[in-house]
Order: C-alpha cells, then sequence, then structure tokens
C-alpha cells in the first residue's frame, strides 16, 4: 500500500518543510511513502531539500493527466495545498480504475491568502470539498475546527513537528543584554513586514543600548524597494539558509513573530526548539504550544502597544525569569518530534483506510533504491475500502 | 497754496455785515476749498454743505487751519474746509457748486467763478501703503500731479492728524512717500482702520491708503524657552519694527532690544523667564503702548490636532479622516531628516488607489482663529514614486484660502516644504486638505510616507521647537485623569460685584459663571451667598433660568470620563430674592437638567450667524432640592468625538464649553463648590487603538469566515492568563445544521438564577459549533422573562417554552427529537459547563463503534462522580468544590487525573449527555408515560440502548459541575427517585441493576480517576494552594 503525498512548487515555507520532514519520517518507520512534485519548480525544490532525494522517492508531474499517471497504484494520495487539491481531484477523477483514496493535509486556511471573490480564492475555498471521501488533516485544532465550521468537513487532528536536527538550543551562558531577532517577508502581506519594520525600529528608539535586533528573511534591496527602512541599530541579515535562521534563533532571547495571524508558526517554534521565547500572534493556532508568559508570548498582533509591551517587560525581566521562560520554550519544543507527527498521520491514515486496510511496508526500504521514480514501482493490490471508493466516485 | 490773487482778494474783503462769512473756490488741482466763520461766534466751526449741479456734493465742517484767513484776523484761523471732487464730475463738462452754511439760514458763501471745468485725464490721487508701523511708515502716490499732495491721517472718518511730514521721492506720474509717526500720538488714536488720504478726500467719500497698525499682543511659548510673539491684527506691516521687550511685571526681569518681522518676533528666553503668565510688553521707541501687552500662554503650536502623526485610533491617525480610496497606517523610523526637524521619527504610510488624478490623502477640520494664529502650512513627506502633493485650507464654503504644492521626488527621500498661508482673521472655520497625484499620470497605488503636515505658526522652524504634534502632548495632559475642569469652581472670584439682575440676557456673575434669562419679564435674581467656609451662588427666577459655569475648554474637549460634583441647596436668602416680585417663592425647586454644553459660532437654516449651544453631555436630570445643602455627584462621559464634519461644523470640538443647569419653572436655588474631574477610564471604555490587519486580503474576509470574528474585533483580544492556552475567543455565533454540528438542549423549570448561570457557561464553554434549545417548562413568569431575555440576545440559540409544566421527561423527548444534528446533548439546567466540555464528549464519541451516549464525571452525578460517589450518609455524594477552587480548576484536575480510557459503563447519570438521536429515534425516544418528572428515564433509555447493542461511555476527561436539583427540593427529589427507581423494575425485569450498577462503580478507570483526583486535591491542599 502506497501513499503519495502531492507538493507541487519549490517549497521554502513552513507548510512545506512539515511535508518533507514528515515525509521522510514515514519513509523512515518503513511506510511506502513518495512525493510528489512538479517538474517545473524541480530543481528550486531541490535546492530547498537537498536531503530528500536521498531519503524518498520524488515523481514528478506537470498536469492532472501526468499526476494521474504518478498515482497508479496508490492507495492514498494525500494532497498538501489547495491548488493541490484541486489538481489531485481532477488528477482521480480522470482515473478509470485502481483510483487511490483521496486525503489532504491542511497547512493552513488558504482562502485568506486571496482577496474575496478572485478565482483563485474560490478556488482555495472549494479545496476543503473537492475531494469527496477524503481524509482532511491539519496540525492544529484551530484549523481543524475552522475547516469543520465553514465547509462542514470533519478534519483529524495530526501532531506537528520541527526538525530537531536543525534547530536546536545552545545552553552556554549568555551575556546580560538581549538579543530580539524578527524575520520580514516584505512580499507576504500576512507576515506583516510593515508592522515588524516599525515595531523593531521603535525598539530601536526605545532600547537601551546592550540589547540587540536581528532581522532577516529578505535582501537589504528588497527592503528599501518597499520603502522599509529599518534603523541603523538593526542588523539585518537577508536572506538565510534554515541553519543560518538557527543559529540566529539560538543567539537570539526573543523572537518577534508579527504575523496578522498564525495557522502553526513554525517559526515561533523552531525558535523555541532553539531556547528563543517567542512574541506570537494571538490569531490562529499558536495555541497548539505556546502558553503566554509561561513559554512564549501571545498577543493581539494589530496593536503595536500591546507587543512593544510584553517586550519591554520580557527586557525588563530578571534574567532568572528570561532564562525560566527560555527553558520552558525548549522544553515545550522538544515534544514535538517528527517521529509523533509522522505517527499520528500513520494512525489517521490506518484510521482512514478503515477495516480492514492496512498500511503496506515500503517497497523500498534503502535510499539508494527509493530514487527509483514511484510511478514505476510495482503496484500494491487496493484495498476493498479503495475499490468501493472508487465505485462510488467513478 | 498761497498765491497773490488771493492775498489781493483778502485786502479787498471788508468786516462782513452778516454774522456769516466766507468765500469758496476751486483750484486746479481739482479740489474746492473755501473758509466760513461765524462773525459773533468766533469759537463755533460751521458746518457747509457743498452742492454741485445743485446736488450734495459733500457736508464738511470748516476747521482747517489756513494760515491766510488767520491772517485776515479770524480768531485761530481753522476755519477752512477742502473737498476734492470726485473722478464722475472730472469729465470736461462744466458743473455749477455753491457752498451753502448748514448752522446759518441758508447763507451761501461768495464764489467768483461758480463753475468748474476738470479735464478726465485729471484724476485723484491712488494712495498704496506699502508698511506701516507704530513708528512710521512708506507708500506710494500715484496719478498727474505738478507737486506731491500732502498726506494726512483719518481713523474711523475722522481727521486724524494734521497734514504730516512726509519725504518724497518723485517719480514720473509716482510719488514714494516716507514719514515718521509718533508711537504715543498712534496710541492715541482709537479705532482700528487707519487711512493716508490727500485733504479733501475723505470729506468727498474717496479712499485713501488703508492700513492698520497692530492693535494686541500675543506671546506664546513653544518649546523650552522659545517664545513667539506676535502681534496680531495690523496688516499691511511687511517691514521689520525694532523695540524692547520687557517681561515680569512692574519689576522686569528680562529686557532686550527685539525686530519684529512680519508682525512675529521669535525670542529665545532664560528658561526661568519664559514661563507660563509672565507679562510681556513692548516699547517702541520708548513707549509702551497699553494695548501691546500680554501674558505668555502656552499655545499650540499648530491648528491642525496630530500633525507629526503620532496618535492613532481605530482605523486611522486619530483627528484626521482617509481619503476615500485612502488606506493608511503607523510607521516609525528615526531618519535623520525626520530627526532634524525635530519630529521623533513618526508617519503614516498611505496607500491610494491611483486612478491617475489628484487623490486625497487626509483632511481635517480646523478652527484657525484669525489669521495671526495659523499662517503657515507645512508638509513633511515622501513617496514610492514621483507624485506632486497638495496641502490647502479650504474654506467652509470649500473654496481654496491657502495652498503648499510640493514636489515628492519619489524613491523614499523624505522633502520638507513651508509656505505661507495668510488666512485673514475672518477665516474661523475650515479644512486642511492633502492631496496626490502620481507624476507617471497613470493607473496603479501610490504609497506617501506622511511625518507631519500643519497649518500653525510660522517661525518654528527658525525657533527650533519641535515642528509637529506639541499640541496633542498639551491636550493629553490637560484631559489627564485628576485635573480639575472648571474654572472658579469654589467661587471664589467675583469681579462684577455681588448682587445681580439679569432680564432677557446673559450675565456674568461671579467669575466664569453666568446666568441666562431668556425673557425681560421674567428676570433672575442673583446673590453672592458666603458662609464661614465657602461661598455660594444664589439664584432665583420665576421661569426659565440657566446658570453656567465656564469650563476648560481643552479638557473637557478631550475628556472620556469625568465626575460631576456640586453642593446644591434652596436657602431662604435665594427665597427672599423673589420676595419683591408678583411670584410667590416656588414651593419646590427641581433642576431640570444638568448639562455640559459647548458654545461656538454657527448658523442659522436664514444663514445668519448665531451662537450654538451643543450638548456635550447630560449629567444629570429632575434633581429636588432642599434646605439643606446636599451634595450632588454624577459621572459624565462625552461620546467620542466625530471627526468633524464642514456640513456640520457645531459638531467641531473647540468652542466654549460650560457646565450649565436648568429650571424650567419658577426656583430658588444655591450652587456652591462645583468641580468636573477629569477621571481615568474604565476598562469597558478602553482608550482608541489603532487596530488593524496588514493583509488586506485577510481584513476583507475575517469577518464573513466563522470563526474568524474576533480578528476584527474593534478592540484589542486580550490574551488569556498565564495558565490557560492562549486561544482568542472563539465566537461561534451559529453553526448549520447541515455541517454537522450539535444541538444542546436545556430543559428548564424555574430556578432562574441557576439557569442563567447555565446558558452563560454553555456560552463561554462551548468552543465547537453548536446550536442551543432551551426549552422552557413552565416555569413562573419572573424565569420564563429572564430566560426569554437572555436567549433574545444570542442568535445561535432558540426557545420553546410550554405554558404547563409538562415534566422534565416530556421536555427531553421533546427537544431531541426536534433537533436535526447528529448529536445531541441534552442538559439539567444546573450545571456549570466548563472550557472544552462537549469537545470532550465528542472526542469520547470516537473512541469505539457504535457509541450512543457519551457522558462527563461531576461532583454529583451517581457513579460519574469525583471524588467520591457516596457521602458520608450513604448517600450519593454531592462533592462540594475544594475551597479556593472553581468548576474549572477541578476541571484541570480531573484533566490531569484522567486516564483518557473513555470507559464503557452499562449506564449513565442523565445530568448531561451528549446523544446519537438517531439511536433515540430508534429506540422510540423517552418513555414519558413511565417516567414523567425524570428520574430514571435515562436508565430506562441507556438500558434499552445497551440492549440493542450501543454502546455508553464515560468522558473521564470531562468535569460539568452540577448544583444539583435545582428544579425540585431534596425531599421530593427522594419520593421522586423512589418512583422512578420501581418504574425502571418493571420496564426491564431481565435487567439486574444491582450488579449494572456494581461493574458502573467498580470501572477500573473511574477508581483511578476517583483515587487520581483526591491526590490532586490533597496535593493542592499541601502546596497550600486550597484549604
Amino acid at each position: 500500500m502506497r501513499i503519495v503525498f502531492v507538493l507541487p512548487g519549490r517549497g521554502g515555507g513552513g507548510g512545506s518543510h512539515s511535508v518533507v520532514q514528515e515525509s521522510i519520517g514515514l519513509r523512515r518507520m518503513g511506510l511506502d511513502v513518495a512525493l510528489a512534485t512538479t517538474r517545473g519548480s524541480y530543481a528550486g525544490f531541490q535546492l530547498n531539500y537537498p536531503e530528500l532525494d536521498r531519503s524518498l522517492p520524488v515523481p514528478l508531474f506537470q498536469d492532472a493527466q501526468e499526476l494521474s499517471a504518478v498515482l497508479a497504484g496508490a492507495d492514498l494520495a494525500v494532497a498538501t495545498t489547495a491548488p493541490s487539491a484541486n489538481l489531485l481531484a481532477e488528477a482521480l477523477t480522470a482515473m478509470e480504475e485502481r483510483r487511490p483514496r483521496a486525503g489532504y493535509y491542511i497547512q493552513d486556511y488558504e482562502p485568506l491568502f486571496f482577496t474575496p471573490g478572485t478565482p483563485e480564492w474560490t478556488a482555495a475555498r472549494a479545496s476543503y470539498t473537492v475531494l469527496t471521501d477524503a481524509l482532511l488533516m491539519a496540525k492544529t485544532d484551530w484549523l481543524c475546527r475552522l475547516v469543520q465550521a465553514n465547509h462542514g468537513r470533519p478534519v483529524v487532528k495530526v501532531s506537528p513537528s520541527i526538525d530537531h536536527e536543525t534547530y536546536h538550543p545552545d545552553l552556554r551562558e549568555r551575556g546580560p543584554g538581549v538579543t530580539i531577532s524578527a524575520m520580514i517577508r516584505p512580499r507576504t502581506p500576512r507576515r506583516a513586514p510593515r508592522r515588524t519594520v516599525r515595531v523593531l525600529n521603535r525598539l530601536a528608539a526605545q532600547l537601551p543600548a546592550e540589547h540587540a535586533l536581528i532581522s532577516f528573511g529578505c535582501e537589504a534591496s528588497e527592503l528599501e524597494r518597499e520603502g522599509l527602512m529599518l534603523d541603523s541599530r538593526v542588523e539585518h541579515g537577508g536572506v538565510l539558509s534554515r541553519r543560518q535562521v538557527a543559529a540566529v534563533l539560538r543567539s537570539s532571547d526573543l523572537f518577534l513573530d508579527l504575523s496578522d495571524y498564525q495557522a502553526f508558526g513554525r517559526t515561533g517554534l523552531e525558535g523555541m526548539a532553539c531556547g528563543c521565547v517567542p512574541v506570537l500572534p494571538l490569531f490562529g493556532g499558536g495555541d497548539e504550544y505556546a502558553r503566554h508568559r509561561e513559554n512564549a508570548y501571545v498577543v493581539d498582533t494589530r496593536d503595536d502597544d500591546a507587543i512593544l509591551s510584553v517586550v519591554s517587560d520580557f527586557v525588563g525581566d530578571s534574567a532568572e525569569t528570561r532564562s525560566q521562560m527560555r527553558s520552558s520554550a525548549m522544553a515545550t519544543a522538544l515534544a514535538y518530534s517528527v517521529e509523533r507527527a509522522a505517527f499520528s498521520e500513520y494512525e489517521a491514515f490506518r484510521r482512514f483506510l478503515g477495516k480492514g486496510g492496512r498500511i503496506a511496508p515500503a517497497t523500498v526500504a534503502e535510499p539508494a533504491e527509493a530514487e527509483a521514480p514511484v510511478a514505476e514501482a510495482a503496484p500494491e493490490e487496493p484495498s476493498p475500502a479503495a475499490e468501493e471508493s472508487a465505485s462510488v466516485t467513478a | 497754496m498761497a498765491d497773490g490773487r488771493h492775498l489781493k482778494l483778502l485786502r479787498k474783503l471788508k468786516p462782513p455785515k452778516p454774522a456769516f462769512g466766507g468765500w469758496v473756490r476751486t483750484e486746479i488741482d481739482g479740489v474746492i476749498r473755501g473758509w466760513a466763520v461765524n462773525g459773533d461766534d468766533p469759537g463755533a466751526r460751521l458746518r457747509i454743505e457743498v452742492r454741485v449741479d445743485n446736488e450734495p456734493l459733500a457736508t464738511v465742517t470748516a476747521d482747517r487751519y489756513d494760515a491766510k484767513v488767520e491772517a485776515l484776523g479770524h480768531g485761530d484761523g481753522r476755519y477752512a474746509f477742502e473737498v476734492m471732487t470726485p473722478p464722475a464730475l472730472r469729465d470736461g463738462a462744466p458743473h455749477r457748486f455753491e457752498a451753502r452754511v448748514l448752522d446759518g439760514p441758508g447763507y451761501v458763501l461768495k464764489v467768483k467763478q461758480d463753475v468748474f471745468t476738470f479735464s478726465p485725464s485729471l484724476q485723484p490721487p491712488e494712495i498704496n501703503v506699502f508698511e506701516a508701523s507704530w513708528t512710521g511708515s512708506r507708500g506710494e502716490v500715484r496719478g498727474r500731479f505738478h507737486s506731491p499732495p500732502r498726506l494726512e491721517l483719518w481713523a474711523d472718518g475722522n481727521r486724524a492728524s494734521e497734514p504730516l511730514d512726509v519725504v518724497w521721492d518723485l517719480k514720473k506720474d509716482r510719488a514714494f512717500f516716507s514719514l515718521r509717526l509718533d508711537p504715543r500720538r498712534m496710541a492715541e488714536i482709537e479705532g482700528g482702520a487707519l487711512e493716508f488720504v490727500a485733504p479733501g478726500m475723505a470729506e468727498a467719500g474717496l479712499k485713501g491708503g488703508r492700513f492698520a497698525l497692530p492693535s494686541a499682543l500675543r506671546a506664546r511659548r513653544v518649546g523650552d524657552g522659545r517664545v513667539v510673539v506676535d502681534m496680531p491684527g495690523g496688516g499691511p506691516l511687511y517691514g521689520a519694527l525694532q523695540c524692547r521687550i520687557r517681561i515680569g511685571g512692574g519689576d522686569p526681569i528680562f529686557t532686550s532690544p527685539v525686530r519684529f518681522e512680519r508682525q512675529r518676533a521669535v525670542l529665545a528666553l532664560p528658561e526661568e523667564v519664559a514661563v507660563d503668565g509672565a507679562d510681556v510688553r513692548i516699547a517702541i521707541d520708548g513707549f509702551e503702548p497699553e494695548r501691546l501687552r500680554a501674558r505668555i500662554e502656552p499655545a499650540p503650536p499648530s491648528v491642525t490636532r496630530n500633525a507629526d502623526l503620532r496618535h492613532w485610533e481605530h482605523g486611522g491617525p486619530a483627528h484626521w479622516r482617509l481619503g476615500p480610496t485612502a488606506r493608511a497606517e503607523p510607521g516609525f523610523h528615526r531618519a535623520p531628516a525626520l530627526l532634524r526637524l525635530g519630529a521623533e521619527g513618526h508617519f503614516a504610510r498611505i496607500e491610494v488607489a491611483g486612478t491617475g488624478g489628484a487623490e486625497r490623502l487626509l483632511s481635517q477640520a480646523v478652527r484657525p482663529s484669525g489669521g495671526a494664529q495659523a499662517d503657515e502650512l507645512a508638509l513633511l513627506a515622501r513617496s514610492s514614486e514621483p507624485a506632486v502633493c497638495r496641502l490647502r485650507v479650504l474654506d467652509r464654503s470649500g473654496s481654496q484660502a491657502a495652498s503648499l504644492n510640493v514636489r515628492l521626488p519619489g524613491g523614499w527621500t523624505w522633502v520638507y516644504s513651508e509656505a505661507l498661508a495668510a488666512l485673514g482673521p475672518q477665516m474661523t472655520e475650515g479644512v486642511v486638505d492633502l492631496e496626490a497625484t502620481a507624476e507617471s499620470g497613470g493607473p496603479g497605488p501610490l504609497v506617501v510616507d506622511v511625518a507631519g503636515l500643519r497649518l500653525g505658526v510660522s517661525g518654528l522652524r527658525v525657533a527650533g521647537a519641535p515642528m509637529f504634534g506639541e499640541a496633542e502632548l498639551t491636550k493629553a495632559a490637560r484631559a489627564a485623569p485628576g485635573r480639575e475642569l472648571v474654572l472658579n469652581g469654589d467661587l471664589s472670584r467675583w469681579p462684577g460685584g455681588l448682587r445681580f439682575r439679569a432680564a432677557g440676557e446673559r450675565l456674568e456673575t461671579a467669575a466664569g459663571w453666568h446666568v441666562l434669562s431668556r425673557e425681560v419679564a421674567a428676570p433672575l435674581h442673583a446673590l453672592a451667598l458666603t458662609s464661614e467656609t465657602d461661598t455660594a451662588l444664589a439664584v432665583a427666577g420665576e421661569g426659565f433660568g440657566r446658570i453656567e459655569v465656564r469650563l476648560d475648554e481643552d479638557g473637557v474637549s478631550a475628556l472620556k470620563y469625568g465626575r460631576v460634583r456640586f453642593t446644591a441647596f434652596t436657602p431662604d436668602a435665594a427665597r427672599r430674592l423673589l420676595a419683591q416680585s408678583a411670584a410667590a417663592a416656588p414651593r419646590h425647586t427641581v433642576i431640570d437638567r444638568v448639562r455640559v454644553i459647548r458654545r461656538s459660532a454657527g448658523r442659522s437654516s436664514a444663514g445668519e450667524s448665531r451662537v450654538v449651544d451643543h450638548v456635550v453631555a447630560t449629567v444629570a436630570g429632575r434633581l429636588l432640592l432642599t434646605r439643606d445643602p446636599h451634595e450632588f455627584e454624577f459621572e459624565v462621559r462625552p461620546p467620542t468625538a466625530a471627526v468633524v464634519d464642514l456640513t456640520e461644523p457645531e459638531r467641531a470640538q473647540s468652542g466654549e464649553y460650560y457646565l450649565a443647569f436648568e429650571f424650567r419653572s419658577a426656583f430658588a436655588a444655591a450652587l456652591s463648590k462645583v468641580s468636573l474631574m477629569s477621571g481615568a477610564l474604565r476598562s469597558s471604555a478602553p482608550p482608541p487603538t489603532f487596530l488593524q490587519l496588514e493583509d488586506r486580503n485577510i481584513a476583507a474576509q475575517a469577518g464573513e469566515v466563522r470563526g474568524l470574528e474576533a480578528w476584527v474585533a474593534p478592540a484589542v483580544v486580550a490574551t488569556p492568563a498565564t495558565d490557560a492556552p492562549a486561544r482568542a475567543t472563539m465566537n461561534w455565533s451559529w453553526s448549520r445544521a447541515d455541517l454537522g454540528s450539535v444541538e444542546v438542549v436545556v430543559c428548564v423549570h424555574n430556578a432562574p438564577e441557576q439557569t442563567l448561570a447555565c446558558l452563560r457557561s454553555l456560552s463561554t464553554s462551548t468552543e465547537v459549533p453548536h446550536t442551543v434549545h432551551v426549552i422552557d417548562d413552565g416555569s413562573e413568569p419572573d424565569t420564563a422573562e429572564r430566560v426569554r431575555a437572555f436567549v433574545a440576545e444570542r442568535p445561535w440559540m432558540r426557545l420553546t417554552r410550554h405554558e404547563a409544566n409538562l415534566g422534565y421527561t416530556a421536555s427531553a423527548d421533546e427537544g431531541v427529537r426536534a433537533a436535526t444534528s447528529e448529536w445531541v446533548a441534552l442538559l439539567n439546567s444546573d450545571l456549570v459547563l466548563t472550557r472544552g466540555w462537549l469537545e470532550g464528549l465528542l472526542d469520547a464519541s470516537t473512541s469505539a463503534p457504535d457509541v450512543a451516549f457519551v457522558g462527563p464525571v461531576s461532583n454529583a452525578a451517581s457513579y460519574q462522580s469525583v471524588p467520591d460517589i457516596h457521602g458520608p450518609d450513604g448517600r450519593f455524594a454531592v462533592n462540594a468544590l475544594p475551597a479556593g477552587w472553581d468548576a474549572e480548576d477541578m476541571a484541570a484536575a480531573v484533566r490531569r487525573a484522567s486516564q483518557h480510557a473513555f470507559p464503557q459503563v452499562p449506564l449513565l447519570n442523565g445530568f448531561c449527555t451528549l446523544m446519537r438521536r438517531s439511536v433515540v429515534l430508534e429506540l422510540g425516544g423517552f418513555n414519558v408515560t413511565a417516567f414523567p418528572a425524570g428520574y430514571g428515564e435515562e436508565n430506562d433509555l441507556c438500558a434499552r440502548a445497551t440492549k440493542a447493542g450501543h454502546k455508553l461511555v464515560v468522558a473521564d476527561h470531562v468535569y460539568v459541575h452540577h448544583v444539583k436539583s435545582a428544579s425540585f427540593g431534596s425531599e421530593r427529589r427522594d419520593e421522586l427517585a423512589k418512583a422512578g427507581s420501581r418504574a425502571l423494575k418493571a420496564l426491564h425485569p431481565d435487567v439486574d441493576f444491582g450488579a449494572l450498577t456494581a461493574s458502573f462503580r467498580d470501572s477500573p478507570p473511574l477508581v483511578h480517576l476517583r483515587d487520581a483526583v483526591r491526590r490532586e486535591i490533597s496535593g493542592a491542599v499541601s502546596r497550600g494552594a486550597v484549604s
């Protein structure tokens, strides 16, 4: 029995990271998992996930027809974004027989990305219902409830994960100054780049000199183009690799994620894993792991003063209190392993594939062999459940 | 002017036989000149009427000095007059003229040639004043003249000087003049408008060169040690005035030479000198005109409010209105370009849709009180691409009164620009408006950052004071909590006497205290009533009357919350004030209304100016006064000031503010110790905060997406307490049945307090989509009404009312059947639900296939009770919460203690059950006949369900608190329970309920749970968390 995650695009976002590392996790647990991505963006995808080719098969496709071919013989095809859900529905409809059952690993509430009424928005809304008889799953209660409430489809909660290989703490003693870092994404409005710059600049004006401010996430020239001028006191690190981001987070005491909302807030949790206390938006699914004033600060990010107030509280706290919060953050993050997330997904798959359904071990266990295109792998017999669903939707 | 002909003529004159004498003639400069005297009364100055072509041209007084007339032996020689012929008579045609003494019996002055003919090329001189000050003036005279005319000064239709000593600079058809004036003499001249004329011009109604001298002084502190001194009211006054400034009353503490440019001097003074209230005088040529005195005021430097865009409210910069397509958010950057101008780094990033034409960014209604206070426009901005910004001042009719055009080069380069805005004193209301046009001319968004835009006093850049925004700080400080806003509230100052009578007028009594009588026929009498401790104002009247106490304008206009206190009574002294009038003293005195009013200049519907009173807040009404003083206290909350609209100028925040006490019928009242103290805002009314989602796509739909309602909340959403999961309150307002949500059925019979507490906890603790169906089973009217009102406010709740009590089982059966969802939660009305209760029950429902019913644990739910099933008396326990704990604490303890085992059990207590509706229907519903009042109906249903192969599960991680039997008393409960038990046994003879309850009791997860909860409680006790 085979599972194919459908992840178009070059990746790089928090949602893609989850899918990639959890696919690898499932594969490591012995399941036959492949990750199908688009041919056109494969080069970028490889750059973002150089480890992938060694870990699991990555079949490529460019349209629904090719995706149908990729899915031949699979038991479960899991979309990971709204466009991929729509594409998957198309691909499944085109499949005459041996149609896999459908799943959608929801990473975000994607209608929020688009202007209401546009075709993209309509498609994003449709993505939650376009797959009939599908397993919908998400990694925060918030996202589960949101989809459930607005689209009437039950969503199974699975565990989130972070990559502890990359994001780990540095427990060495620190100096008296507090280092505050923030990510700026000038072209992603929901990440609130203007608010982030404004707050960093206000902090630059307010904080005593011994405290440091760091930003990263885009080229300085991009900031300038958007009219986002950082105070000279803010040290801008430009575009960083994941390892570099982890290093910045390890050197930080506080990480500002001032997004309008976060469906999950991966960087915040990664920051916690690096021993850094995040400031997170109250809106969204951050409550999955964040406990206000315990391991994080959770604020209504629409209000600058609310943000500045918690930063000033943290900076004004004793080193002991700060250290306590950092410890609490690290302890929380440690609970989110790839294995746990992969296992929760396995459980969801197992229940969904249902009575009599079983999940076969990977047909290709060795990474070297895993490089063979999945589409060419020997297909397993379809489960009764899959047959049933195929006959219903045919 | 003397010539030989004239003298010859005079010699021929003999002493006048008639009492009147005099001559008149015309001269080549177009002036009719003459003299007239009354020989019997040489001291009299005669009034002469000059007529041309039998029509009166001018009436003048023959009082000008003429040396020749004096030489003729006529008194002091002041008997001459001059009248300049107006242009209409200079038409090249002959005109006949005569001059007649008005004071005599039609005496006509002698004339040699009574016809004149003047060419149109000879016109009266045109006089312009370039510069005028207390010490001298400059100007020009245009026209054809052989020699420049004499000049004299007129003020308000009266000759104010003899011909002046003028220095001329002659050009072709033009003569420039300059002259010195004596400041003492100028100080003596009354009236504002002064005029330089040639003799005879004013008499003929011809205009000369007009000007006005500054009539007042104004000194305002604009920064530490910086004082801007203005001489408003004058003009034109473009030159410089050298003088000395003296600060500090009779014993000056500071004197310095100062030079006024354009009526303004900016002084840098020692800080101890530049203090509010210090006396400032100007000495010009050693003379201190009385009218040029002032006290230093802490005046706002900007007429525009929030000029530095530092303050933000929900949706935009405070006090500014955004253009129709504009969207704004705050920015902050300590750019050197901003810091140099004294700005701190705040700016507004404004994005407009960009149609290719001019787009309005911001506008604000302003009240420049006279030109001198608002005479400069300034803008500090930058833009994404090259653009032209236009900052304008529009008057009430929308006409442009001043403007400033600034080109922004794009590339986010800051540009500062300023321009004079001579608004004139008549400009009292208007709008400051900022527009931008992209230079590219094409459509597309244009982003402009504005760091300051100001209509205010000029010269601040020179002074080095903060250019933008100081006014707001001052204002905020004035509305700070604990500030007294009533001026002279203790009635300590009485500048105009101690006893008053106002008839159809508004009259000031104590300083800042006015009494208002509307009709002459109904006068008010007022009197200062002084006791050993304080002073009161006693007022009595026969009809409508009002007492107004002046308030601090800035403080009240910024007031959000305050407390009004005053002492009022109806003393005999006030009653005696009416003794003289026909009306008897009133039996009762009632203050009809106490209000905060704002008085401003407005216009009637006919467009006439009038005073408009606007009620800012009504403080209290219908207060009956007694003979003994009573202290009243009220809260006042003026509504948040609306952005001023040009079409509704009365709403503007400026104006005079009063606390007004109104009386509608005969009254005799006294007021003392009046206070309006600004207070801190209550938490229920937080100060306005700028809240904005940055992503427009999210902002556009958040309010529409179920579950994201809080994202567009107008107030900051509070973060939950430390130990609770940080979760925004999910306001699942309602959910459609077709979405597979849960219907919660609550059966109610009386016990309103517990019922409402239950419904409240249901509202606050339920986070999954659900609807609520409340069935009021014949409650008393009080309960029925309160429940109805509660449900009416919540769209996701509905109510069914039984007029008669049908019994619990019938209600429960009806509720389950009426639901449309698959899962129905059936609740008693005496529960306290805890956070996540319904999610927990739903969790447990998926723990095994065929689960039909799920129940939580509780303090009083037979075998689902924790920590004890039975009490010491052997009856089922009603476990009390540990002292200091609430239901949520217990729920948390249960969550910690639970193994999440979701044990399957044979029965469930019916206090709170999640039921699969299809199963209930399949089983035929509740047995209403056998268990009419409840007490057994759930066991019967459970037994039937178990027999049909369905499973019953305890959600051992969910705790719901049961207040226990609110509907029936304890004795009645026992009776009902016994009856239920009998019926149950009769219906299910095949079921060994004893064995079932034993297995329920001994279910290992529940045994574990009870133990673990006990440990939780004792652990908390030992930590001292509970007692």
